[in-house]
């Protein structure tokens, strides 16, 4: 056996052999919170990419990066892709109900539900007001159990229904001022085990996706501090920050058929911080 | 989650987790590399993936020297190591002997490192690469009667956050799935060994898992397709529980 040293190629993989890759959600319909900007928006290309119908829905139709042109609708359009946006609190119960109501009128059905939408906030807990504290919480905590709470029953009518909580690290460790976030973002990571607990036996999986620094709207502020980004890029242990996309690819991977035998997980997608 | 041009070694890619392993990286367009010990099985699979099989025991560090440079010596290079050889021991920590203990550790745990080591130096002549270990929800939660299996799987899944740290200036990413119960020859062989196999499924399988079911061979290769691939770029240092909802309970 000769050393490795001077590796000698053969038999080329040949490209054009292989038969096509398949879209992995094949007319399935996705409803994606948040898409507007940063992950949701990736997540919503993404899965309108691999052949899904969408509902997305955000407070406001435009991005937050001007980067990110045009309008998520319109680019799930030219995917060739079923879409329709609405303007949606997600901590308003009122709204979810509408948004409900559009899911049912559109497509009489659901197959995946994305949770993503979420807000920020980078405080100690003593200067955190309680009205802030109420409406971090409001979001991104009570926002995912009332979307659930309105999926369940059309997911049960589903073939492979799965539902995707865009968590985070912070829901697993604390780093960075971030009190109320990081309550928030721990206790969807408890709903997701428990929905998953309690559903599993009727097919429903429900998992998490636990992002790090991914370059978004929502981390620019603290990416355009070098104190700050340093500390992100040292805790990265790979040679990059996240990218949007790096989390849409695990959310379609536990959408999707591939994670068949996986529930109630949260996937760390954060290039290794949360090993160290 | 193209692998095409990637060059992959499955270790324990005769049977179960591993074959189907084997499968799925090939289907993404993965050249594939078996290492076994059983040779007759080993081939076979090899033979239907259109890859290579090499006589190993991962447990020795020349054979896990001797499997990585086969690889790369056939097909040009390594990207993907997959540490899947392992056996099971169904006894408690009172009744397992030193020598059970030491073969148990040194190919479900020992092995895994040996073969990392030996691929790594392949891995950074490509610029980077990824491992996946094959650990078990019984890395994460506790099991009676089966100590060193435990106690194994559960090294393997922190050896896996261990050698992120390590590899990733290499952008070598690693990563670990923890299968549940699984239908394979290894997992039949431990449900025969209790005293009510007919009890211990319903208990363990159909109640314990909240999916209410065990898992196919291919749902768990899926999985290891997906952190073997560019799909799972920015993932490394996690550990993946593919086990229908047991150790969220």
């Amino acid at each position: 056996m000769t050393h490795p040293s001077s590796p000698v190629p053969c038999c080329p993989p040949t490209v054009a052999s292989r038969p096509a890759e398949k879209v992995r959600l094949d007319g399935r319909v996705a409803l994606v919170t948040g898409s507007s900007s940063g992950i949701g928006r990736a997540i919503a290309v993404l899965f309108a990419k691999e052949g899904a119908d969408l509902v997305i829905c955000d407070l406001q139709p435009e991005s937050r990066l001007p980067e990110e042109v045009p309008d998520t609708e319109d680019v799930v359009r030219v995917h060739g892709r079923r879409v329709s946006f609405h303007r949606c609190d997600v901590a308003s119960e009122n709204d979810i109900e509408v948004l409900f109501g559009a899911v049912k009128r559109i497509y009489g059905r659901l197959d995946i539900l994305v949770n993503c939408a979420g807000i920020f906030i980078r405080n100690a807990v003593v200067d955190v007001s309680l009205e802030e504290w109420n409406r971090v919480v409001a979001v991104n905590l009570t926002g995912y159990y009332m979307t659930i709470r309105a999926a369940i029953p059309l997911l049960l009518h589903s073939g492979a229904p799965s539902i995707v909580n865009i968590s985070s690290i912070h829901g697993r460790v604390g780093t960075g001022t971030a009190a109320t976030y990081a309550a928030s973002k721990g206790g969807g990571e408890n709903l997701t085990r428990q929905v998953a607990v309690d559903y599993g036996s009727r097919g429903i999986r429900c998992n998490a996706v636990a992002p790090g620094t991914i370059k978004t709207a929502m981390s620019q502020p603290f990416r355009s501090n070098p104190e700050i980004l340093r500390e992100y890029e040292k805790r990265t242990l790979l040679p990059r920050l996240g990218e949007p996309d790096d989390v849409a690819f695990a959310a379609l991977y536990l959408a999707g058929p591939e994670s068949s035998f996986v529930t109630g997980h949260s996937l760390v997608v954060d290039g290794g911080w949360t090993c160290a | 989650m193209s692998l095409v041009a990637k060059v992959a070694v499955v270790t324990g890619g005769a049977r179960g987790i591993g074959a189907a392993t084997a499968i799925a990286l090939a289907d993404a367009g993965a050249r594939v590399v078996i290492g076994d010990l059983e040779a007759e099985a080993g081939r076979a699979t090899a033979d239907a993936v259109g890859g290579e099989f090499v006589l190993a025991d991962i447990s020795r560090a020349a054979d896990a020297e001797a499997l990585m440079n086969a690889a790369a010596d056939r097909f040009g290079g390594l990207d993907v190591l997959v540490n899947n050889a392992g056996v099971v021991l169904a006894k408690s920590a009172l009744e397992t002997s030193e020598e059970e203990w030491d073969r148990v550790l040194a190919i479900n745990l020992k092995g895994a490192w040996l073969c990392a080591r030996a691929a790594v130096p392949h891995m950074i002549r490509r610029g980077g690469g990824a491992i996946v270990n094959v650990a078990s929800n019984a890395g994460l939660v506790g099991f009676p009667n089966a100590a060193a299996y435990c106690a194994s799987k559960g090294g393997l899944a922190h050896l896996t956050k261990a050698m992120a740290l390590d590899f990733a200036p290499f952008k070598v990413r690693v990563n670990a799935v923890c299968p549940g119960h699984t239908r394979t020859p290894m997992a039949d062989s431990f449900v025969a060994s209790q005293a009510d196999p007919e009890a211990f499924l319903d208990d363990f399988v159909r109640l314990q898992h909240p999916l209410g079911r065990m898992a196919e061979p291919e749902e768990i290769a899926h999985c290891i397709r997906f952190l073997a691939g560019d799909d799972a770029s920015f993932v490394t240092g996690a550990v993946l529980p593919a086990d229908g909802g047991f150790t969220a309970r």
